[in-house]
């Protein structure tokens, strides 16, 4: 070939290569263009990268014996001289280098040699080489010439694809940050938006897997134990595809520490694992065929305590990507921070409705106190304008009457204030309580001797000693006020029951009355209870003595409640703590 | 004229009874609404003024008024009495278009009250 001819297809080849984009058609295209300038039947070329031999292209070779060939000579072999060389090899017969390490029997006959490094900017970047069979004419100088230039041409597509490639990979790379960062901002919208941790969950698990491309994603939640359970909580893109994986999670759930979601919730940290296949610790691959290979997961932490894992999954092998798994991380922490949003606000909400709660209460209390201080108000206020305008019309026998209804009343609002004051006393806590050693036997049988008549007997069983550990005062006005309700709205026979149940004893004080309407039992113990039912069998009580009781009871460690008596009547019974000793 | 107090509270009877016959009138009395609605349905003693209390175990006054009034037999004036808090009495007062009386009251204020609903009929 002439120089003209040759420098055409320089030119051309300047064309041909510089417009390819991938480095092993940059490589057939300068070995086509060797061979076809220098006559050669074969040609190879090489390219390098920071870790060796990156690329390798035969021509003029069918594909059995391309498959036959060695793999590129980890010592020197020819090849290799040229490229320790970083300068030409031109040989008349390969077989007489001695760095040549010659070619299995039955290949190619191989006889002329000619091999160039791709330099460029001083850099080895690979090497060109060409053959030809024995009995054709050796390889020229002009040949080595053509292929020196070919070479450098070479070197400056190898590197254009080489920086085309880097530009890929950076966009790659961009469009991925692009992505995570969407993903950040779509979880961090949905979970926002999420009226309750688990709605965050599934908006979660379906916002990675949209953004990923990983087809499925699961969540497991952290239960009281420290383990692990599985949820219902899914993403698929198919589900029949996953429905052997689905079903194997759902029976499984996982101590801590084992298997995925056991050891995110361990390490409080995101993992991936490239094949759960491979994994000793992953018990859902243990069953057989569980249609997943790469997983990652990530924990949502509340209150530095994980609450739940994520986990996700694709049916290919999959080596980590640190960039996921760092922002894996972050929506993690998103997620947790909806929880702990949502759980201060239903400790928020649980507040509100105690303090609603207790402003009604305390509304209703204070109408109702005011009722009760009103009415004996009204009769006191009453008869004593009543005397004054009316003195001389009022007989002498109603001027008694209206002075003993004025006593009266008198006295009842006087108790009605003390048993605000009691019961004040003993809400607030401030209740002074001396507990010791009372024998509730002997107190109860000198209480009731002063309160029956000898038409209304109180009789009191038990056994004649019985110690408790409470303040004598406040178990008197127990008894007192069990029995004197009993006088009040009971009928006889009335009875003090006194029962050592072991580490406590009861007082039940039972009578034969009407007893107590079913639907009125709820709320016997309750402030102004009698009044708001309206009893008008003991206008003289005050509504707080069954509360007040209650409250004392509770000051000293017991408790109070009733019951139906048999056939008829009720029973009212305390239960305080029994005396183990000083 | 004839009047009839209702009232679960006895001493409460009494005192409206002193002040109605200290005026020269007729007073009933009543401690349930059942026992107050037989006095309204018998022609014998229906009232001119009907005092009623608010809160009264079983039935209370303004259930008792508004039977009273689907039976007609609703007197001329009605007076609700009660120790309910005045703004809550005044309330159930309103509803139901009748005057009111908050407890505690003296006699005089009663006179007043009673001067005032019956447009100096009564004392």
């Amino acid at each position: 070939m002439g120089a003209d001819a040759n420098l055409q297809l320089l030119l051309d080849s300047f064309v041909g290569i510089a417009s390819e984009r991938d480095v092993d058609a940059v490589l057939e295209q300068a070995v086509d263009l060797a061979r076809l300038s220098t006559q050669a039947k074969y040609g190879a070329a090489v390219a390098l990268d920071d870790a060796g031999i990156s690329a390798f292209v035969h021509r003029g070779m069918t594909t059995a014996q391309v498959a036959a060939l060695p793999h590129f000579p980890e010592g020197l072999g020819i090849l290799g001289a040229v490229l320790e060389d970083k300068a030409p090899v031109r040989l008349e017969v390969l077989q007489e280098e001695p760095r040549s390490v010659g070619f299995p029997l039955g290949h190619v006959p191989m006889h002329a040699f000619l091999g160039v490094p791709i330099v460029f900017d001083e850099r080895l970047l690979g090497a060109v080489y060409l053959t030809k069979p024995p009995g054709q004419p050796a390889f020229t100088e002009d040949d080595e010439v053509f292929m020196g230039a070919l070479a450098r041409q070479t070197g400056a597509a190898l590197e254009a694809v080489a920086l085309l490639r880097e530009r890929e990979t950076e966009i790659a790379d961009r469009r991925r940050a692009e992505m995570l960062v969407r993903l950040l901002q779509v979880v961090a919208v949905a979970a926002n938006q999420a009226g309750s941790v688990e709605e965050a969950l599934q908006s979660c698990i379906d916002e990675v897997c949209t953004a990923t491309g990983w087809p499925v994603g699961h969540a497991y939640l952290r239960a009281p134990d420290g383990g692990l359970v599985p949820t219902l909580f899914w993403h698929f893109d198919e589900p029949s595809r996953f429905a052997n994986f689905r079903r194997v999670t759902e029976g499984t759930p996982l101590e801590l520490g084992v298997g995925l979601p056991g050891r995110v919730a361990a390490s409080g940290r995101a993992e991936w694992i490239t094949d759960v296949t491979g994994d000793l610790n992953f018990p859902r691959a243990e069953g057989g065929d569980i249609e997943v290979r790469a997983a990652f997961a990530f924990p949502v932490i509340v209150d530095s305590e994980v609450v739940a894992v994520l986990e996700f999954f694709r049916p290919e092998p999959t080596e980590p990507d640190d960039a996921v798994l760092e922002v894996m991380e972050i929506l993690a922490q998103q997620v947790g921070r909806v929880a702990e949003r949502e759980l201060a606000s239903r400790a928020l909400e649980a507040v509100n409705n105690e303090l609603r709660l207790a402003d009604q209460l305390k509304s209703d209390f204070v109408s109702m106190a005011s009722h009760e201080l009103r009415t004996p108000l009204t009769s006191i206020l009453g008869f004593s304008s009543t005397l004054r305008d009316y003195w001389d019309a009022t007989s002498d026998e109603d001027k008694l009457d209206y002075l003993d209804v004025i006593d009266r009343q008198a006295r009842r609002l006087s108790r009605l204030v003390n048993d605000l004051l009691a019961m004040s006393r003993i809400e607030s806590g401030k209740l002074d309580v001396r507990r010791t050693r009372v024998d509730v036997s002997e107190l109860a049988r000198a209480a009731v001797s002063g309160l029956g008549d000898a038409a209304v007997a109180v009789e009191v069983t038990g056994p004649p000693h019985l110690d408790v550990a409470a303040d004598p005062d406040h178990v008197e006005q127990i008894v007192v006020n069990f029995v004197g309700n009993a006088l009040k709205y009971g009928d006889p026979p009335i009875t003090v029951q006194l029962v050592d149940a072991g580490d406590t004893v009861e007082v039940r004080v039972c009578d034969a009355g009407e007893g107590i309407p079913a639907e009125f039992v709820p709320q016997l113990f309750e402030k102004f209870a009698q009044a708001s039912t309206g009893s008008t069998r003991g206008a003289s009580g005050t509504g707080l003595g069954l509360s007040i009781v209650r409250g004392l009871a509770r000051a000293n460690g017991g408790e109070t409640w009733f019951e139906p008596n048999q056939p008829t009547g009720a029973v009212f019974g305390v239960r305080l703590p029994a005396w183990r000793g000083a | 004229m004839r009047f009839i107090v209702v009232d679960n509270e006895p001493d409460t009877l009494l005192l409206v009874r002193a002040n109605v016959r200290a005026w020269g009138h007729e007073c009933l009395i009543a401690s349930s609404a059942a026992e107050a609605m037989g006095l309204l349905q018998n022609p014998e003693t229906r009232p001119e003024v009907l005092l009623l209390d608010v809160a009264m175990p079983v039935t209370d006054g303004p259930t008792l008024l508004r039977q009273a009034r689907a039976e007609g037999v609703e007197p001329p004036i009605v007076l609700l009495v009660s120790a309910v808090a005045p703004e809550d009495l005044q309330v159930i007062a309103e509803e139901l278009g009748v005057a009111w009386l908050s407890k505690p009251f003296t006699a005089e204020r009663f006179r007043q009250k009673m001067a005032e609903v019956t447009e100096g009929a009564v004392p």
